[in-house]
């Protein structure tokens, strides 16, 4: 029953929170320099006056910024999110044909990092100091810190150009008419190096977090009781410590989760891995408003909604938040 | 797009995410390398490409070409864009009436396309173009004059604004007197309409007018999934990603192109763009960032080529020097003598060996040496010479302050660019050597662009353009009536006799005419200098060796046809000789089939194969596999022999049965 109220409490808190997420980034965005006709007439050396106004008129850019912005908020909320500058196809249709691309990547890296760190994060903790200890954290440090352009780059160098045991980019295999499993095979392989390369950002974060929160949850008298019991170890550390440890590394793995849709820009750049992210980039560059907005309004409720999802599964985790 | 918005501040190499190396055309001529590299190295050689172009090789059919570029197309349609990445794909679906090539010395030429031939009347007022007789539309239409005139009379359409509107504006208004020729009447004589308009890579593609007439050109279906005429039909669009191209195999020139297929790949950064040439993964790149020019040159199995080489390509810095339109004028600027002291003060030779990748030669005018009919060779060259450039700022009126400081210069650059980040590093410091202070300030294009050509809030400023196929097209960077908030004259130059020169030029025909007054447009401006010249540009782009013909497709490197590029590993035997091969097979076995012949179905299932060889491009092994199908076959038993022997036999055995029943009762 509370959980539908909550919820139910929740969804009305979207639209505000929409709201404001446009009016900033709306804002932000024409207030910076350049102009998306700029990218249009790009190479031009001799454009007619009556083509930049015509695109200007076109893209309603010829109106007052504040005039812009509440006919963008009317549209938004009647279900239509414009058109793109850059490509004249509709917005969500461009950001659509990216979704899948993206949360391949995204789920795969971060599921990669989550499984992974997990369990780095809880060998570490069981003797910290210890050789295994130290190695996990300097993997992981390092991951924390190597520029995912770079990984990227030499992951790509090694696996690639000198083994020959992977791809270097794009998500298939081009020009090859794969069908059934060989797709679904030439795409994974496909995907480990974009995934790996990701996956290991992530990676850190899990190792620490988890190493970390087990060692506090390890040093308390429950632990103390449950070792005075005679539990062996897997109780002990499976059983009470990890479970209450996990609290704080879902709360990460949740708004991780929220970002799932925002892509990798650096990964994707590096891969021409066809996702949100370069989308972001592409769109930045060439000043495609629209289509900008419809991504940040995409990913602004996608954040809310990963959020509550992880409220969800606190009380699941976590008996006492059920209880209150 | 050297000459395009991104080439101008060469947002072209360094960490290169996203739109840094669509700076695709530029270049610099291939004599002007080769000079430079002989007198480096004291080889007099033509740059070698890492195969033997030999004359003798067959060019193959087959085979599919990976083309890696750096950002997706914005539309398919050539007449509503002006961005490079959308005519590098559509120059290959799309037709135009002339083609451009280069001749052996590196000079422009103009071959036939659409139109076989043409002329240009005495007056200079009709040019007549005679088309093509075979010419279908990839959906099987005939291309008639009537397509020629409907979509240059869209370009005269003045409500539609198309971006190349200017320049056709010169053309009055277009004749069909048959099918087949296509009158344009001018207004007035016209000195480029031939090089920027009929000829250049992106202006005068033609669209078919009976999917476009009535229909708002803007919003046509077809803009997504073009219909043209040229050797390759569109497949497919997956924006942002990639686009597919097959062969077009009613092509008007029979037996080209050799390649089944073209797929344009978005890889937005090059160094991944170079693993994957590497490897194999794709078959060319549309550019190479010049650092990295000599590490590929040196592997096995890939071969870089200068590209863009007629358009003479330069790279310069623009000086805020002018008042007009007012707003943020630096009065130093403005002062002759500073700018003589400045380009004193720098080392171009340096510039170009530390940063700039060491290929192409100082730059002396605005106009690049690779136009030979055009440059000036005698215009003020400004050598190094710190010790005069300190002399004329004291003359000036700028003495080193207390801190040895004359006054501080802004310079900007795109951020990213390394080679120019590199540059304005070693400008600085040349610059601060004679007391001059300077401050590097780097932003992204949209944002520089805005800075320097909308508020000229900038001193110093990398900037970059083509100065081919003819430097009519820098009217916009030099002429005074060009300076307007937004326009490339952002250096806000306005000399009344430079103007009054390039107008006169616009009324001339005559090209030695023409030629020298712009020529001596470049005395005056070089004298004037409100540019700092720095560096004739060579571009390169990378093939692998297996695709061979990418170095010879054309004036425009890739916004020419692909028709005559071809792979190595491809087939001897085309593919219709190969289909009808295996057509001839197939009817061959059906009157065996009915003859009663052995193991027709093994040779079926033989055929079969040989089918599927075409289907996957392997028409040599197509060709070898019907051929094996048709030996297998064995002919019917000979049933009249057999039986004249069966009766024989039985004749025989009979006999001698009835010889041993006599003996035995013998």
């Amino acid at each position: 029953m509370s959980m539908r109220r909550y919820i139910l409490r929740r969804i009305p808190q979207l639209i505000p929170l929409c709201i404001f997420a446009i009016v900033i980034n709306f804002t932000l965005m024409h207030l910076a320099p350049g102009s998306p006709i700029d990218y249009l007439v790009g190479g031009g050396e001799v454009v007619p006056k009556e083509y930049i106004e015509k695109l200007t008129r076109e893209f309603g850019l010829d109106k007052p910024l504040h005039e812009q912005l509440l006919i963008y908020i009317l549209n938004v909320f009647s279900g239509n999110l414009g058109t793109s500058y850059r490509y004249r196809t509709p917005v969500l249709q461009v950001i659509l044909e990216r979704v899948p691309n993206t949360l391949l990547l995204m789920t795969t890296s971060i599921m990669f990092a989550f499984v992974l760190g997990i369990f780095l994060g809880v060998s570490s903790s069981k003797r910290p100091y210890s050789l295994v200890d130290n190695l996990a954290s300097t993997i992981s440090v390092l991951g924390y810190s190597i520029p995912t352009f770079w990984l990227g780059m030499l992951l790509i160098i090694v696996f690639s150009v000198y083994l020959r045991w992977l791809p270097t980019m794009g998500m298939s295999t081009i020009g090859a008419q794969l069908e059934g499993w060989e797709a679904v095979i030439d795409t994974l392989r496909h995907l480990i190096l974009p995934a790996t390369t990701l996956g290991t950002t992530y990676l850190a974060l899990y190792t620490r977090l988890t190493r970390a929160s087990m060692l506090e949850e390890l040093r308390k008298d429950y632990i103390t009781t449950a070792w005075g019991k005679g539990l062996d170890d897997r109780a002990v550390y499976y059983r009470h410590a990890f479970r209450n440890a996990m609290l704080p590394v879902t709360t990460v793995l949740g708004l991780n989760l929220g970002l799932m849709l925002t892509g990798a820009t650096l990964t994707e750049t590096v891969f021409s891995w066809p996702g949100i992210g370069r989308l972001v980039y592409d769109s930045i560059i060439t000043r495609d408003y629209p289509v900008l907005m419809g991504i940040f309004i995409i990913v602004s409720i996608t954040v809310v909604l990963a959020n509550f999802i992880v409220d969800i599964l606190y009380a699941i985790l976590d008996p006492r938040v059920r209880y209150k | 797009m050297p000459d395009g918005f991104i080439y101008k501040l060469g947002i072209n190499r360094g960490m290169e995410i996203g739109m840094m190396l669509r700076t695709y055309r530029y270049s610099v001529a291939i004599l002007s390398a080769i000079l430079l590299l002989s007198s480096i190295s004291g080889v007099a050689d033509a740059p070698r490409e890492s195969y033997d172009v030999s004359q003798a090789e067959t060019p193959r059919y087959g085979g599919t070409l990976v083309f890696l570029r750096i950002s997706d197309s914005s539309t398919l349609n050539p007449l509503l864009t002006i961005d490079d990445p959308s005519f590098l794909v559509a120059n290959q679906i799309f037709s135009s009436l002339i083609d451009r090539g280069i001749d052996e010395k590196g000079n422009l030429v103009y071959r036939p396309d659409l139109a076989e031939r043409w002329e240009i009347s005495p007056d200079g007022l009709t040019y007549t173009f005679y088309l093509r007789k075979n010419v279908k539309w990839h959906d099987g239409k005939p291309l008639t004059s009537a397509d020629v005139k409907f979509t240059f009379d869209l370009y005269l359409d003045p409500k539609l604004a198309l971006p190349q509107r200017p320049f056709f504006s010169v053309i009055d208004h277009i004749t069909t007197p048959d099918d087949y020729t296509v009158v344009f009447h001018l207004k007035e004589p016209s000195p480029i309409l031939m090089p920027l308009g009929f000829a250049f890579w992106r202006n005068h593609m033609i669209i078919p007018k009976h999917l476009y007439e009535g229909t708002d050109i803007w919003k046509n279906p077809y803009n997504e999934k073009p219909i043209g005429s040229g050797p390759f039909k569109f497949v497919e669009w997956v924006k942002g990603d990639r686009i597919v191209l097959e062969k077009n195999k009613d092509y008007y020139i029979k037996g080209l192109p050799y390649l089944d297929r073209i797929i344009y790949k978005v890889a937005p950064n090059t160094a991944s763009q170079i693993a994957a040439l590497e490897t194999g993964e794709a078959g060319a790149i549309n550019m190479v960032p010049e650092p990295e020019v000599k590490r590929l040159q040196g592997i096995e199995g890939i071969y870089v080529f200068p590209i863009f080489t007629p358009l003479g390509l330069t790279n310069y810095l623009g000086i805020n020097q002018g008042t007009s339109p007012a707003g943020n004028e630096n009065p130093i600027l403005m002062n002759k003598k500073v700018r003589h002291a400045i380009l004193h003060a720098i080392n171009r030779q340096e510039i170009i060996d530390l940063a700039l990748g060491g290929f192409g030669k100082v730059q002396h005018s605005w106009v690049s040496s690779a136009l030979k009919d055009f440059y000036e060779p005698n215009v003020p060259k400004y050598e190094y010479d710190p010790k005069k450039a300190e002399q004329l700022l004291d003359e000036a009126g700028y003495p080193r302050g207390p801190d040895g400081y004359r006054f501080e210069l802004r310079l900007y650059y795109t951020a990213g660019d390394t080679p120019r980040e590199r540059g304005s590093e070693i400008i600085k410091s040349q610059l601060e050597k004679v007391g001059i202070k300077v401050k590097l300030v780097s932003a992204d294009w949209p944002t520089l662009k805005e800075w320097i050509t909308v508020k000229y809030d900038y001193d110093l400023a990398w900037f970059g353009h083509a100065t081919g196929p003819d430097p009519d097209r820098l009217y916009v960077y030099y002429h005074g009536s060009a300076i307007a908030p937004g326009s490339w004259q952002f250096v806000r130059y306005n000399n009344s006799e430079v103007n009054r020169l390039w107008d006169e030029s616009r009324k001339t025909v005559d090209p030695a005419k023409r030629a020298e007054l712009f020529r001596r447009m470049q005395m005056i401006m070089m004298e004037d200098l409100p540019i700092i010249p720095i560096q004739e540009r060579v571009l390169f782009a990378a093939a692998r060796t297996d695709y061979r013909g990418l170095n010879e497709t054309g004036a425009y490197w890739y916004c020419n046809h692909f028709d005559r590029v071809w792979w190595t590993k491809g087939s001897l035997a085309t593919p219709e000789a190969a289909e009808a091969k295996i057509k001839e097979v197939e009817s061959k076995l059906k009157e065996y089939q009915a003859g009663n012949w052995g193991k027709v179905d093994e040779a079926l299932a033989k055929l079969q194969e040989a089918k599927k060889a075409l289907s996957e491009g392997r028409y040599d092994a197509a060709v070898s596999t019907a051929e094996a199908a048709l030996k297998i076959p064995t002919p019917p038993p000979p049933i009249g022999l057999y039986a004249a022997i069966a009766v024989v036999v039985i004749a025989i055995a009979g006999a001698a049965g009835y010889f041993f029943m006599r003996r035995r009762k013998m």
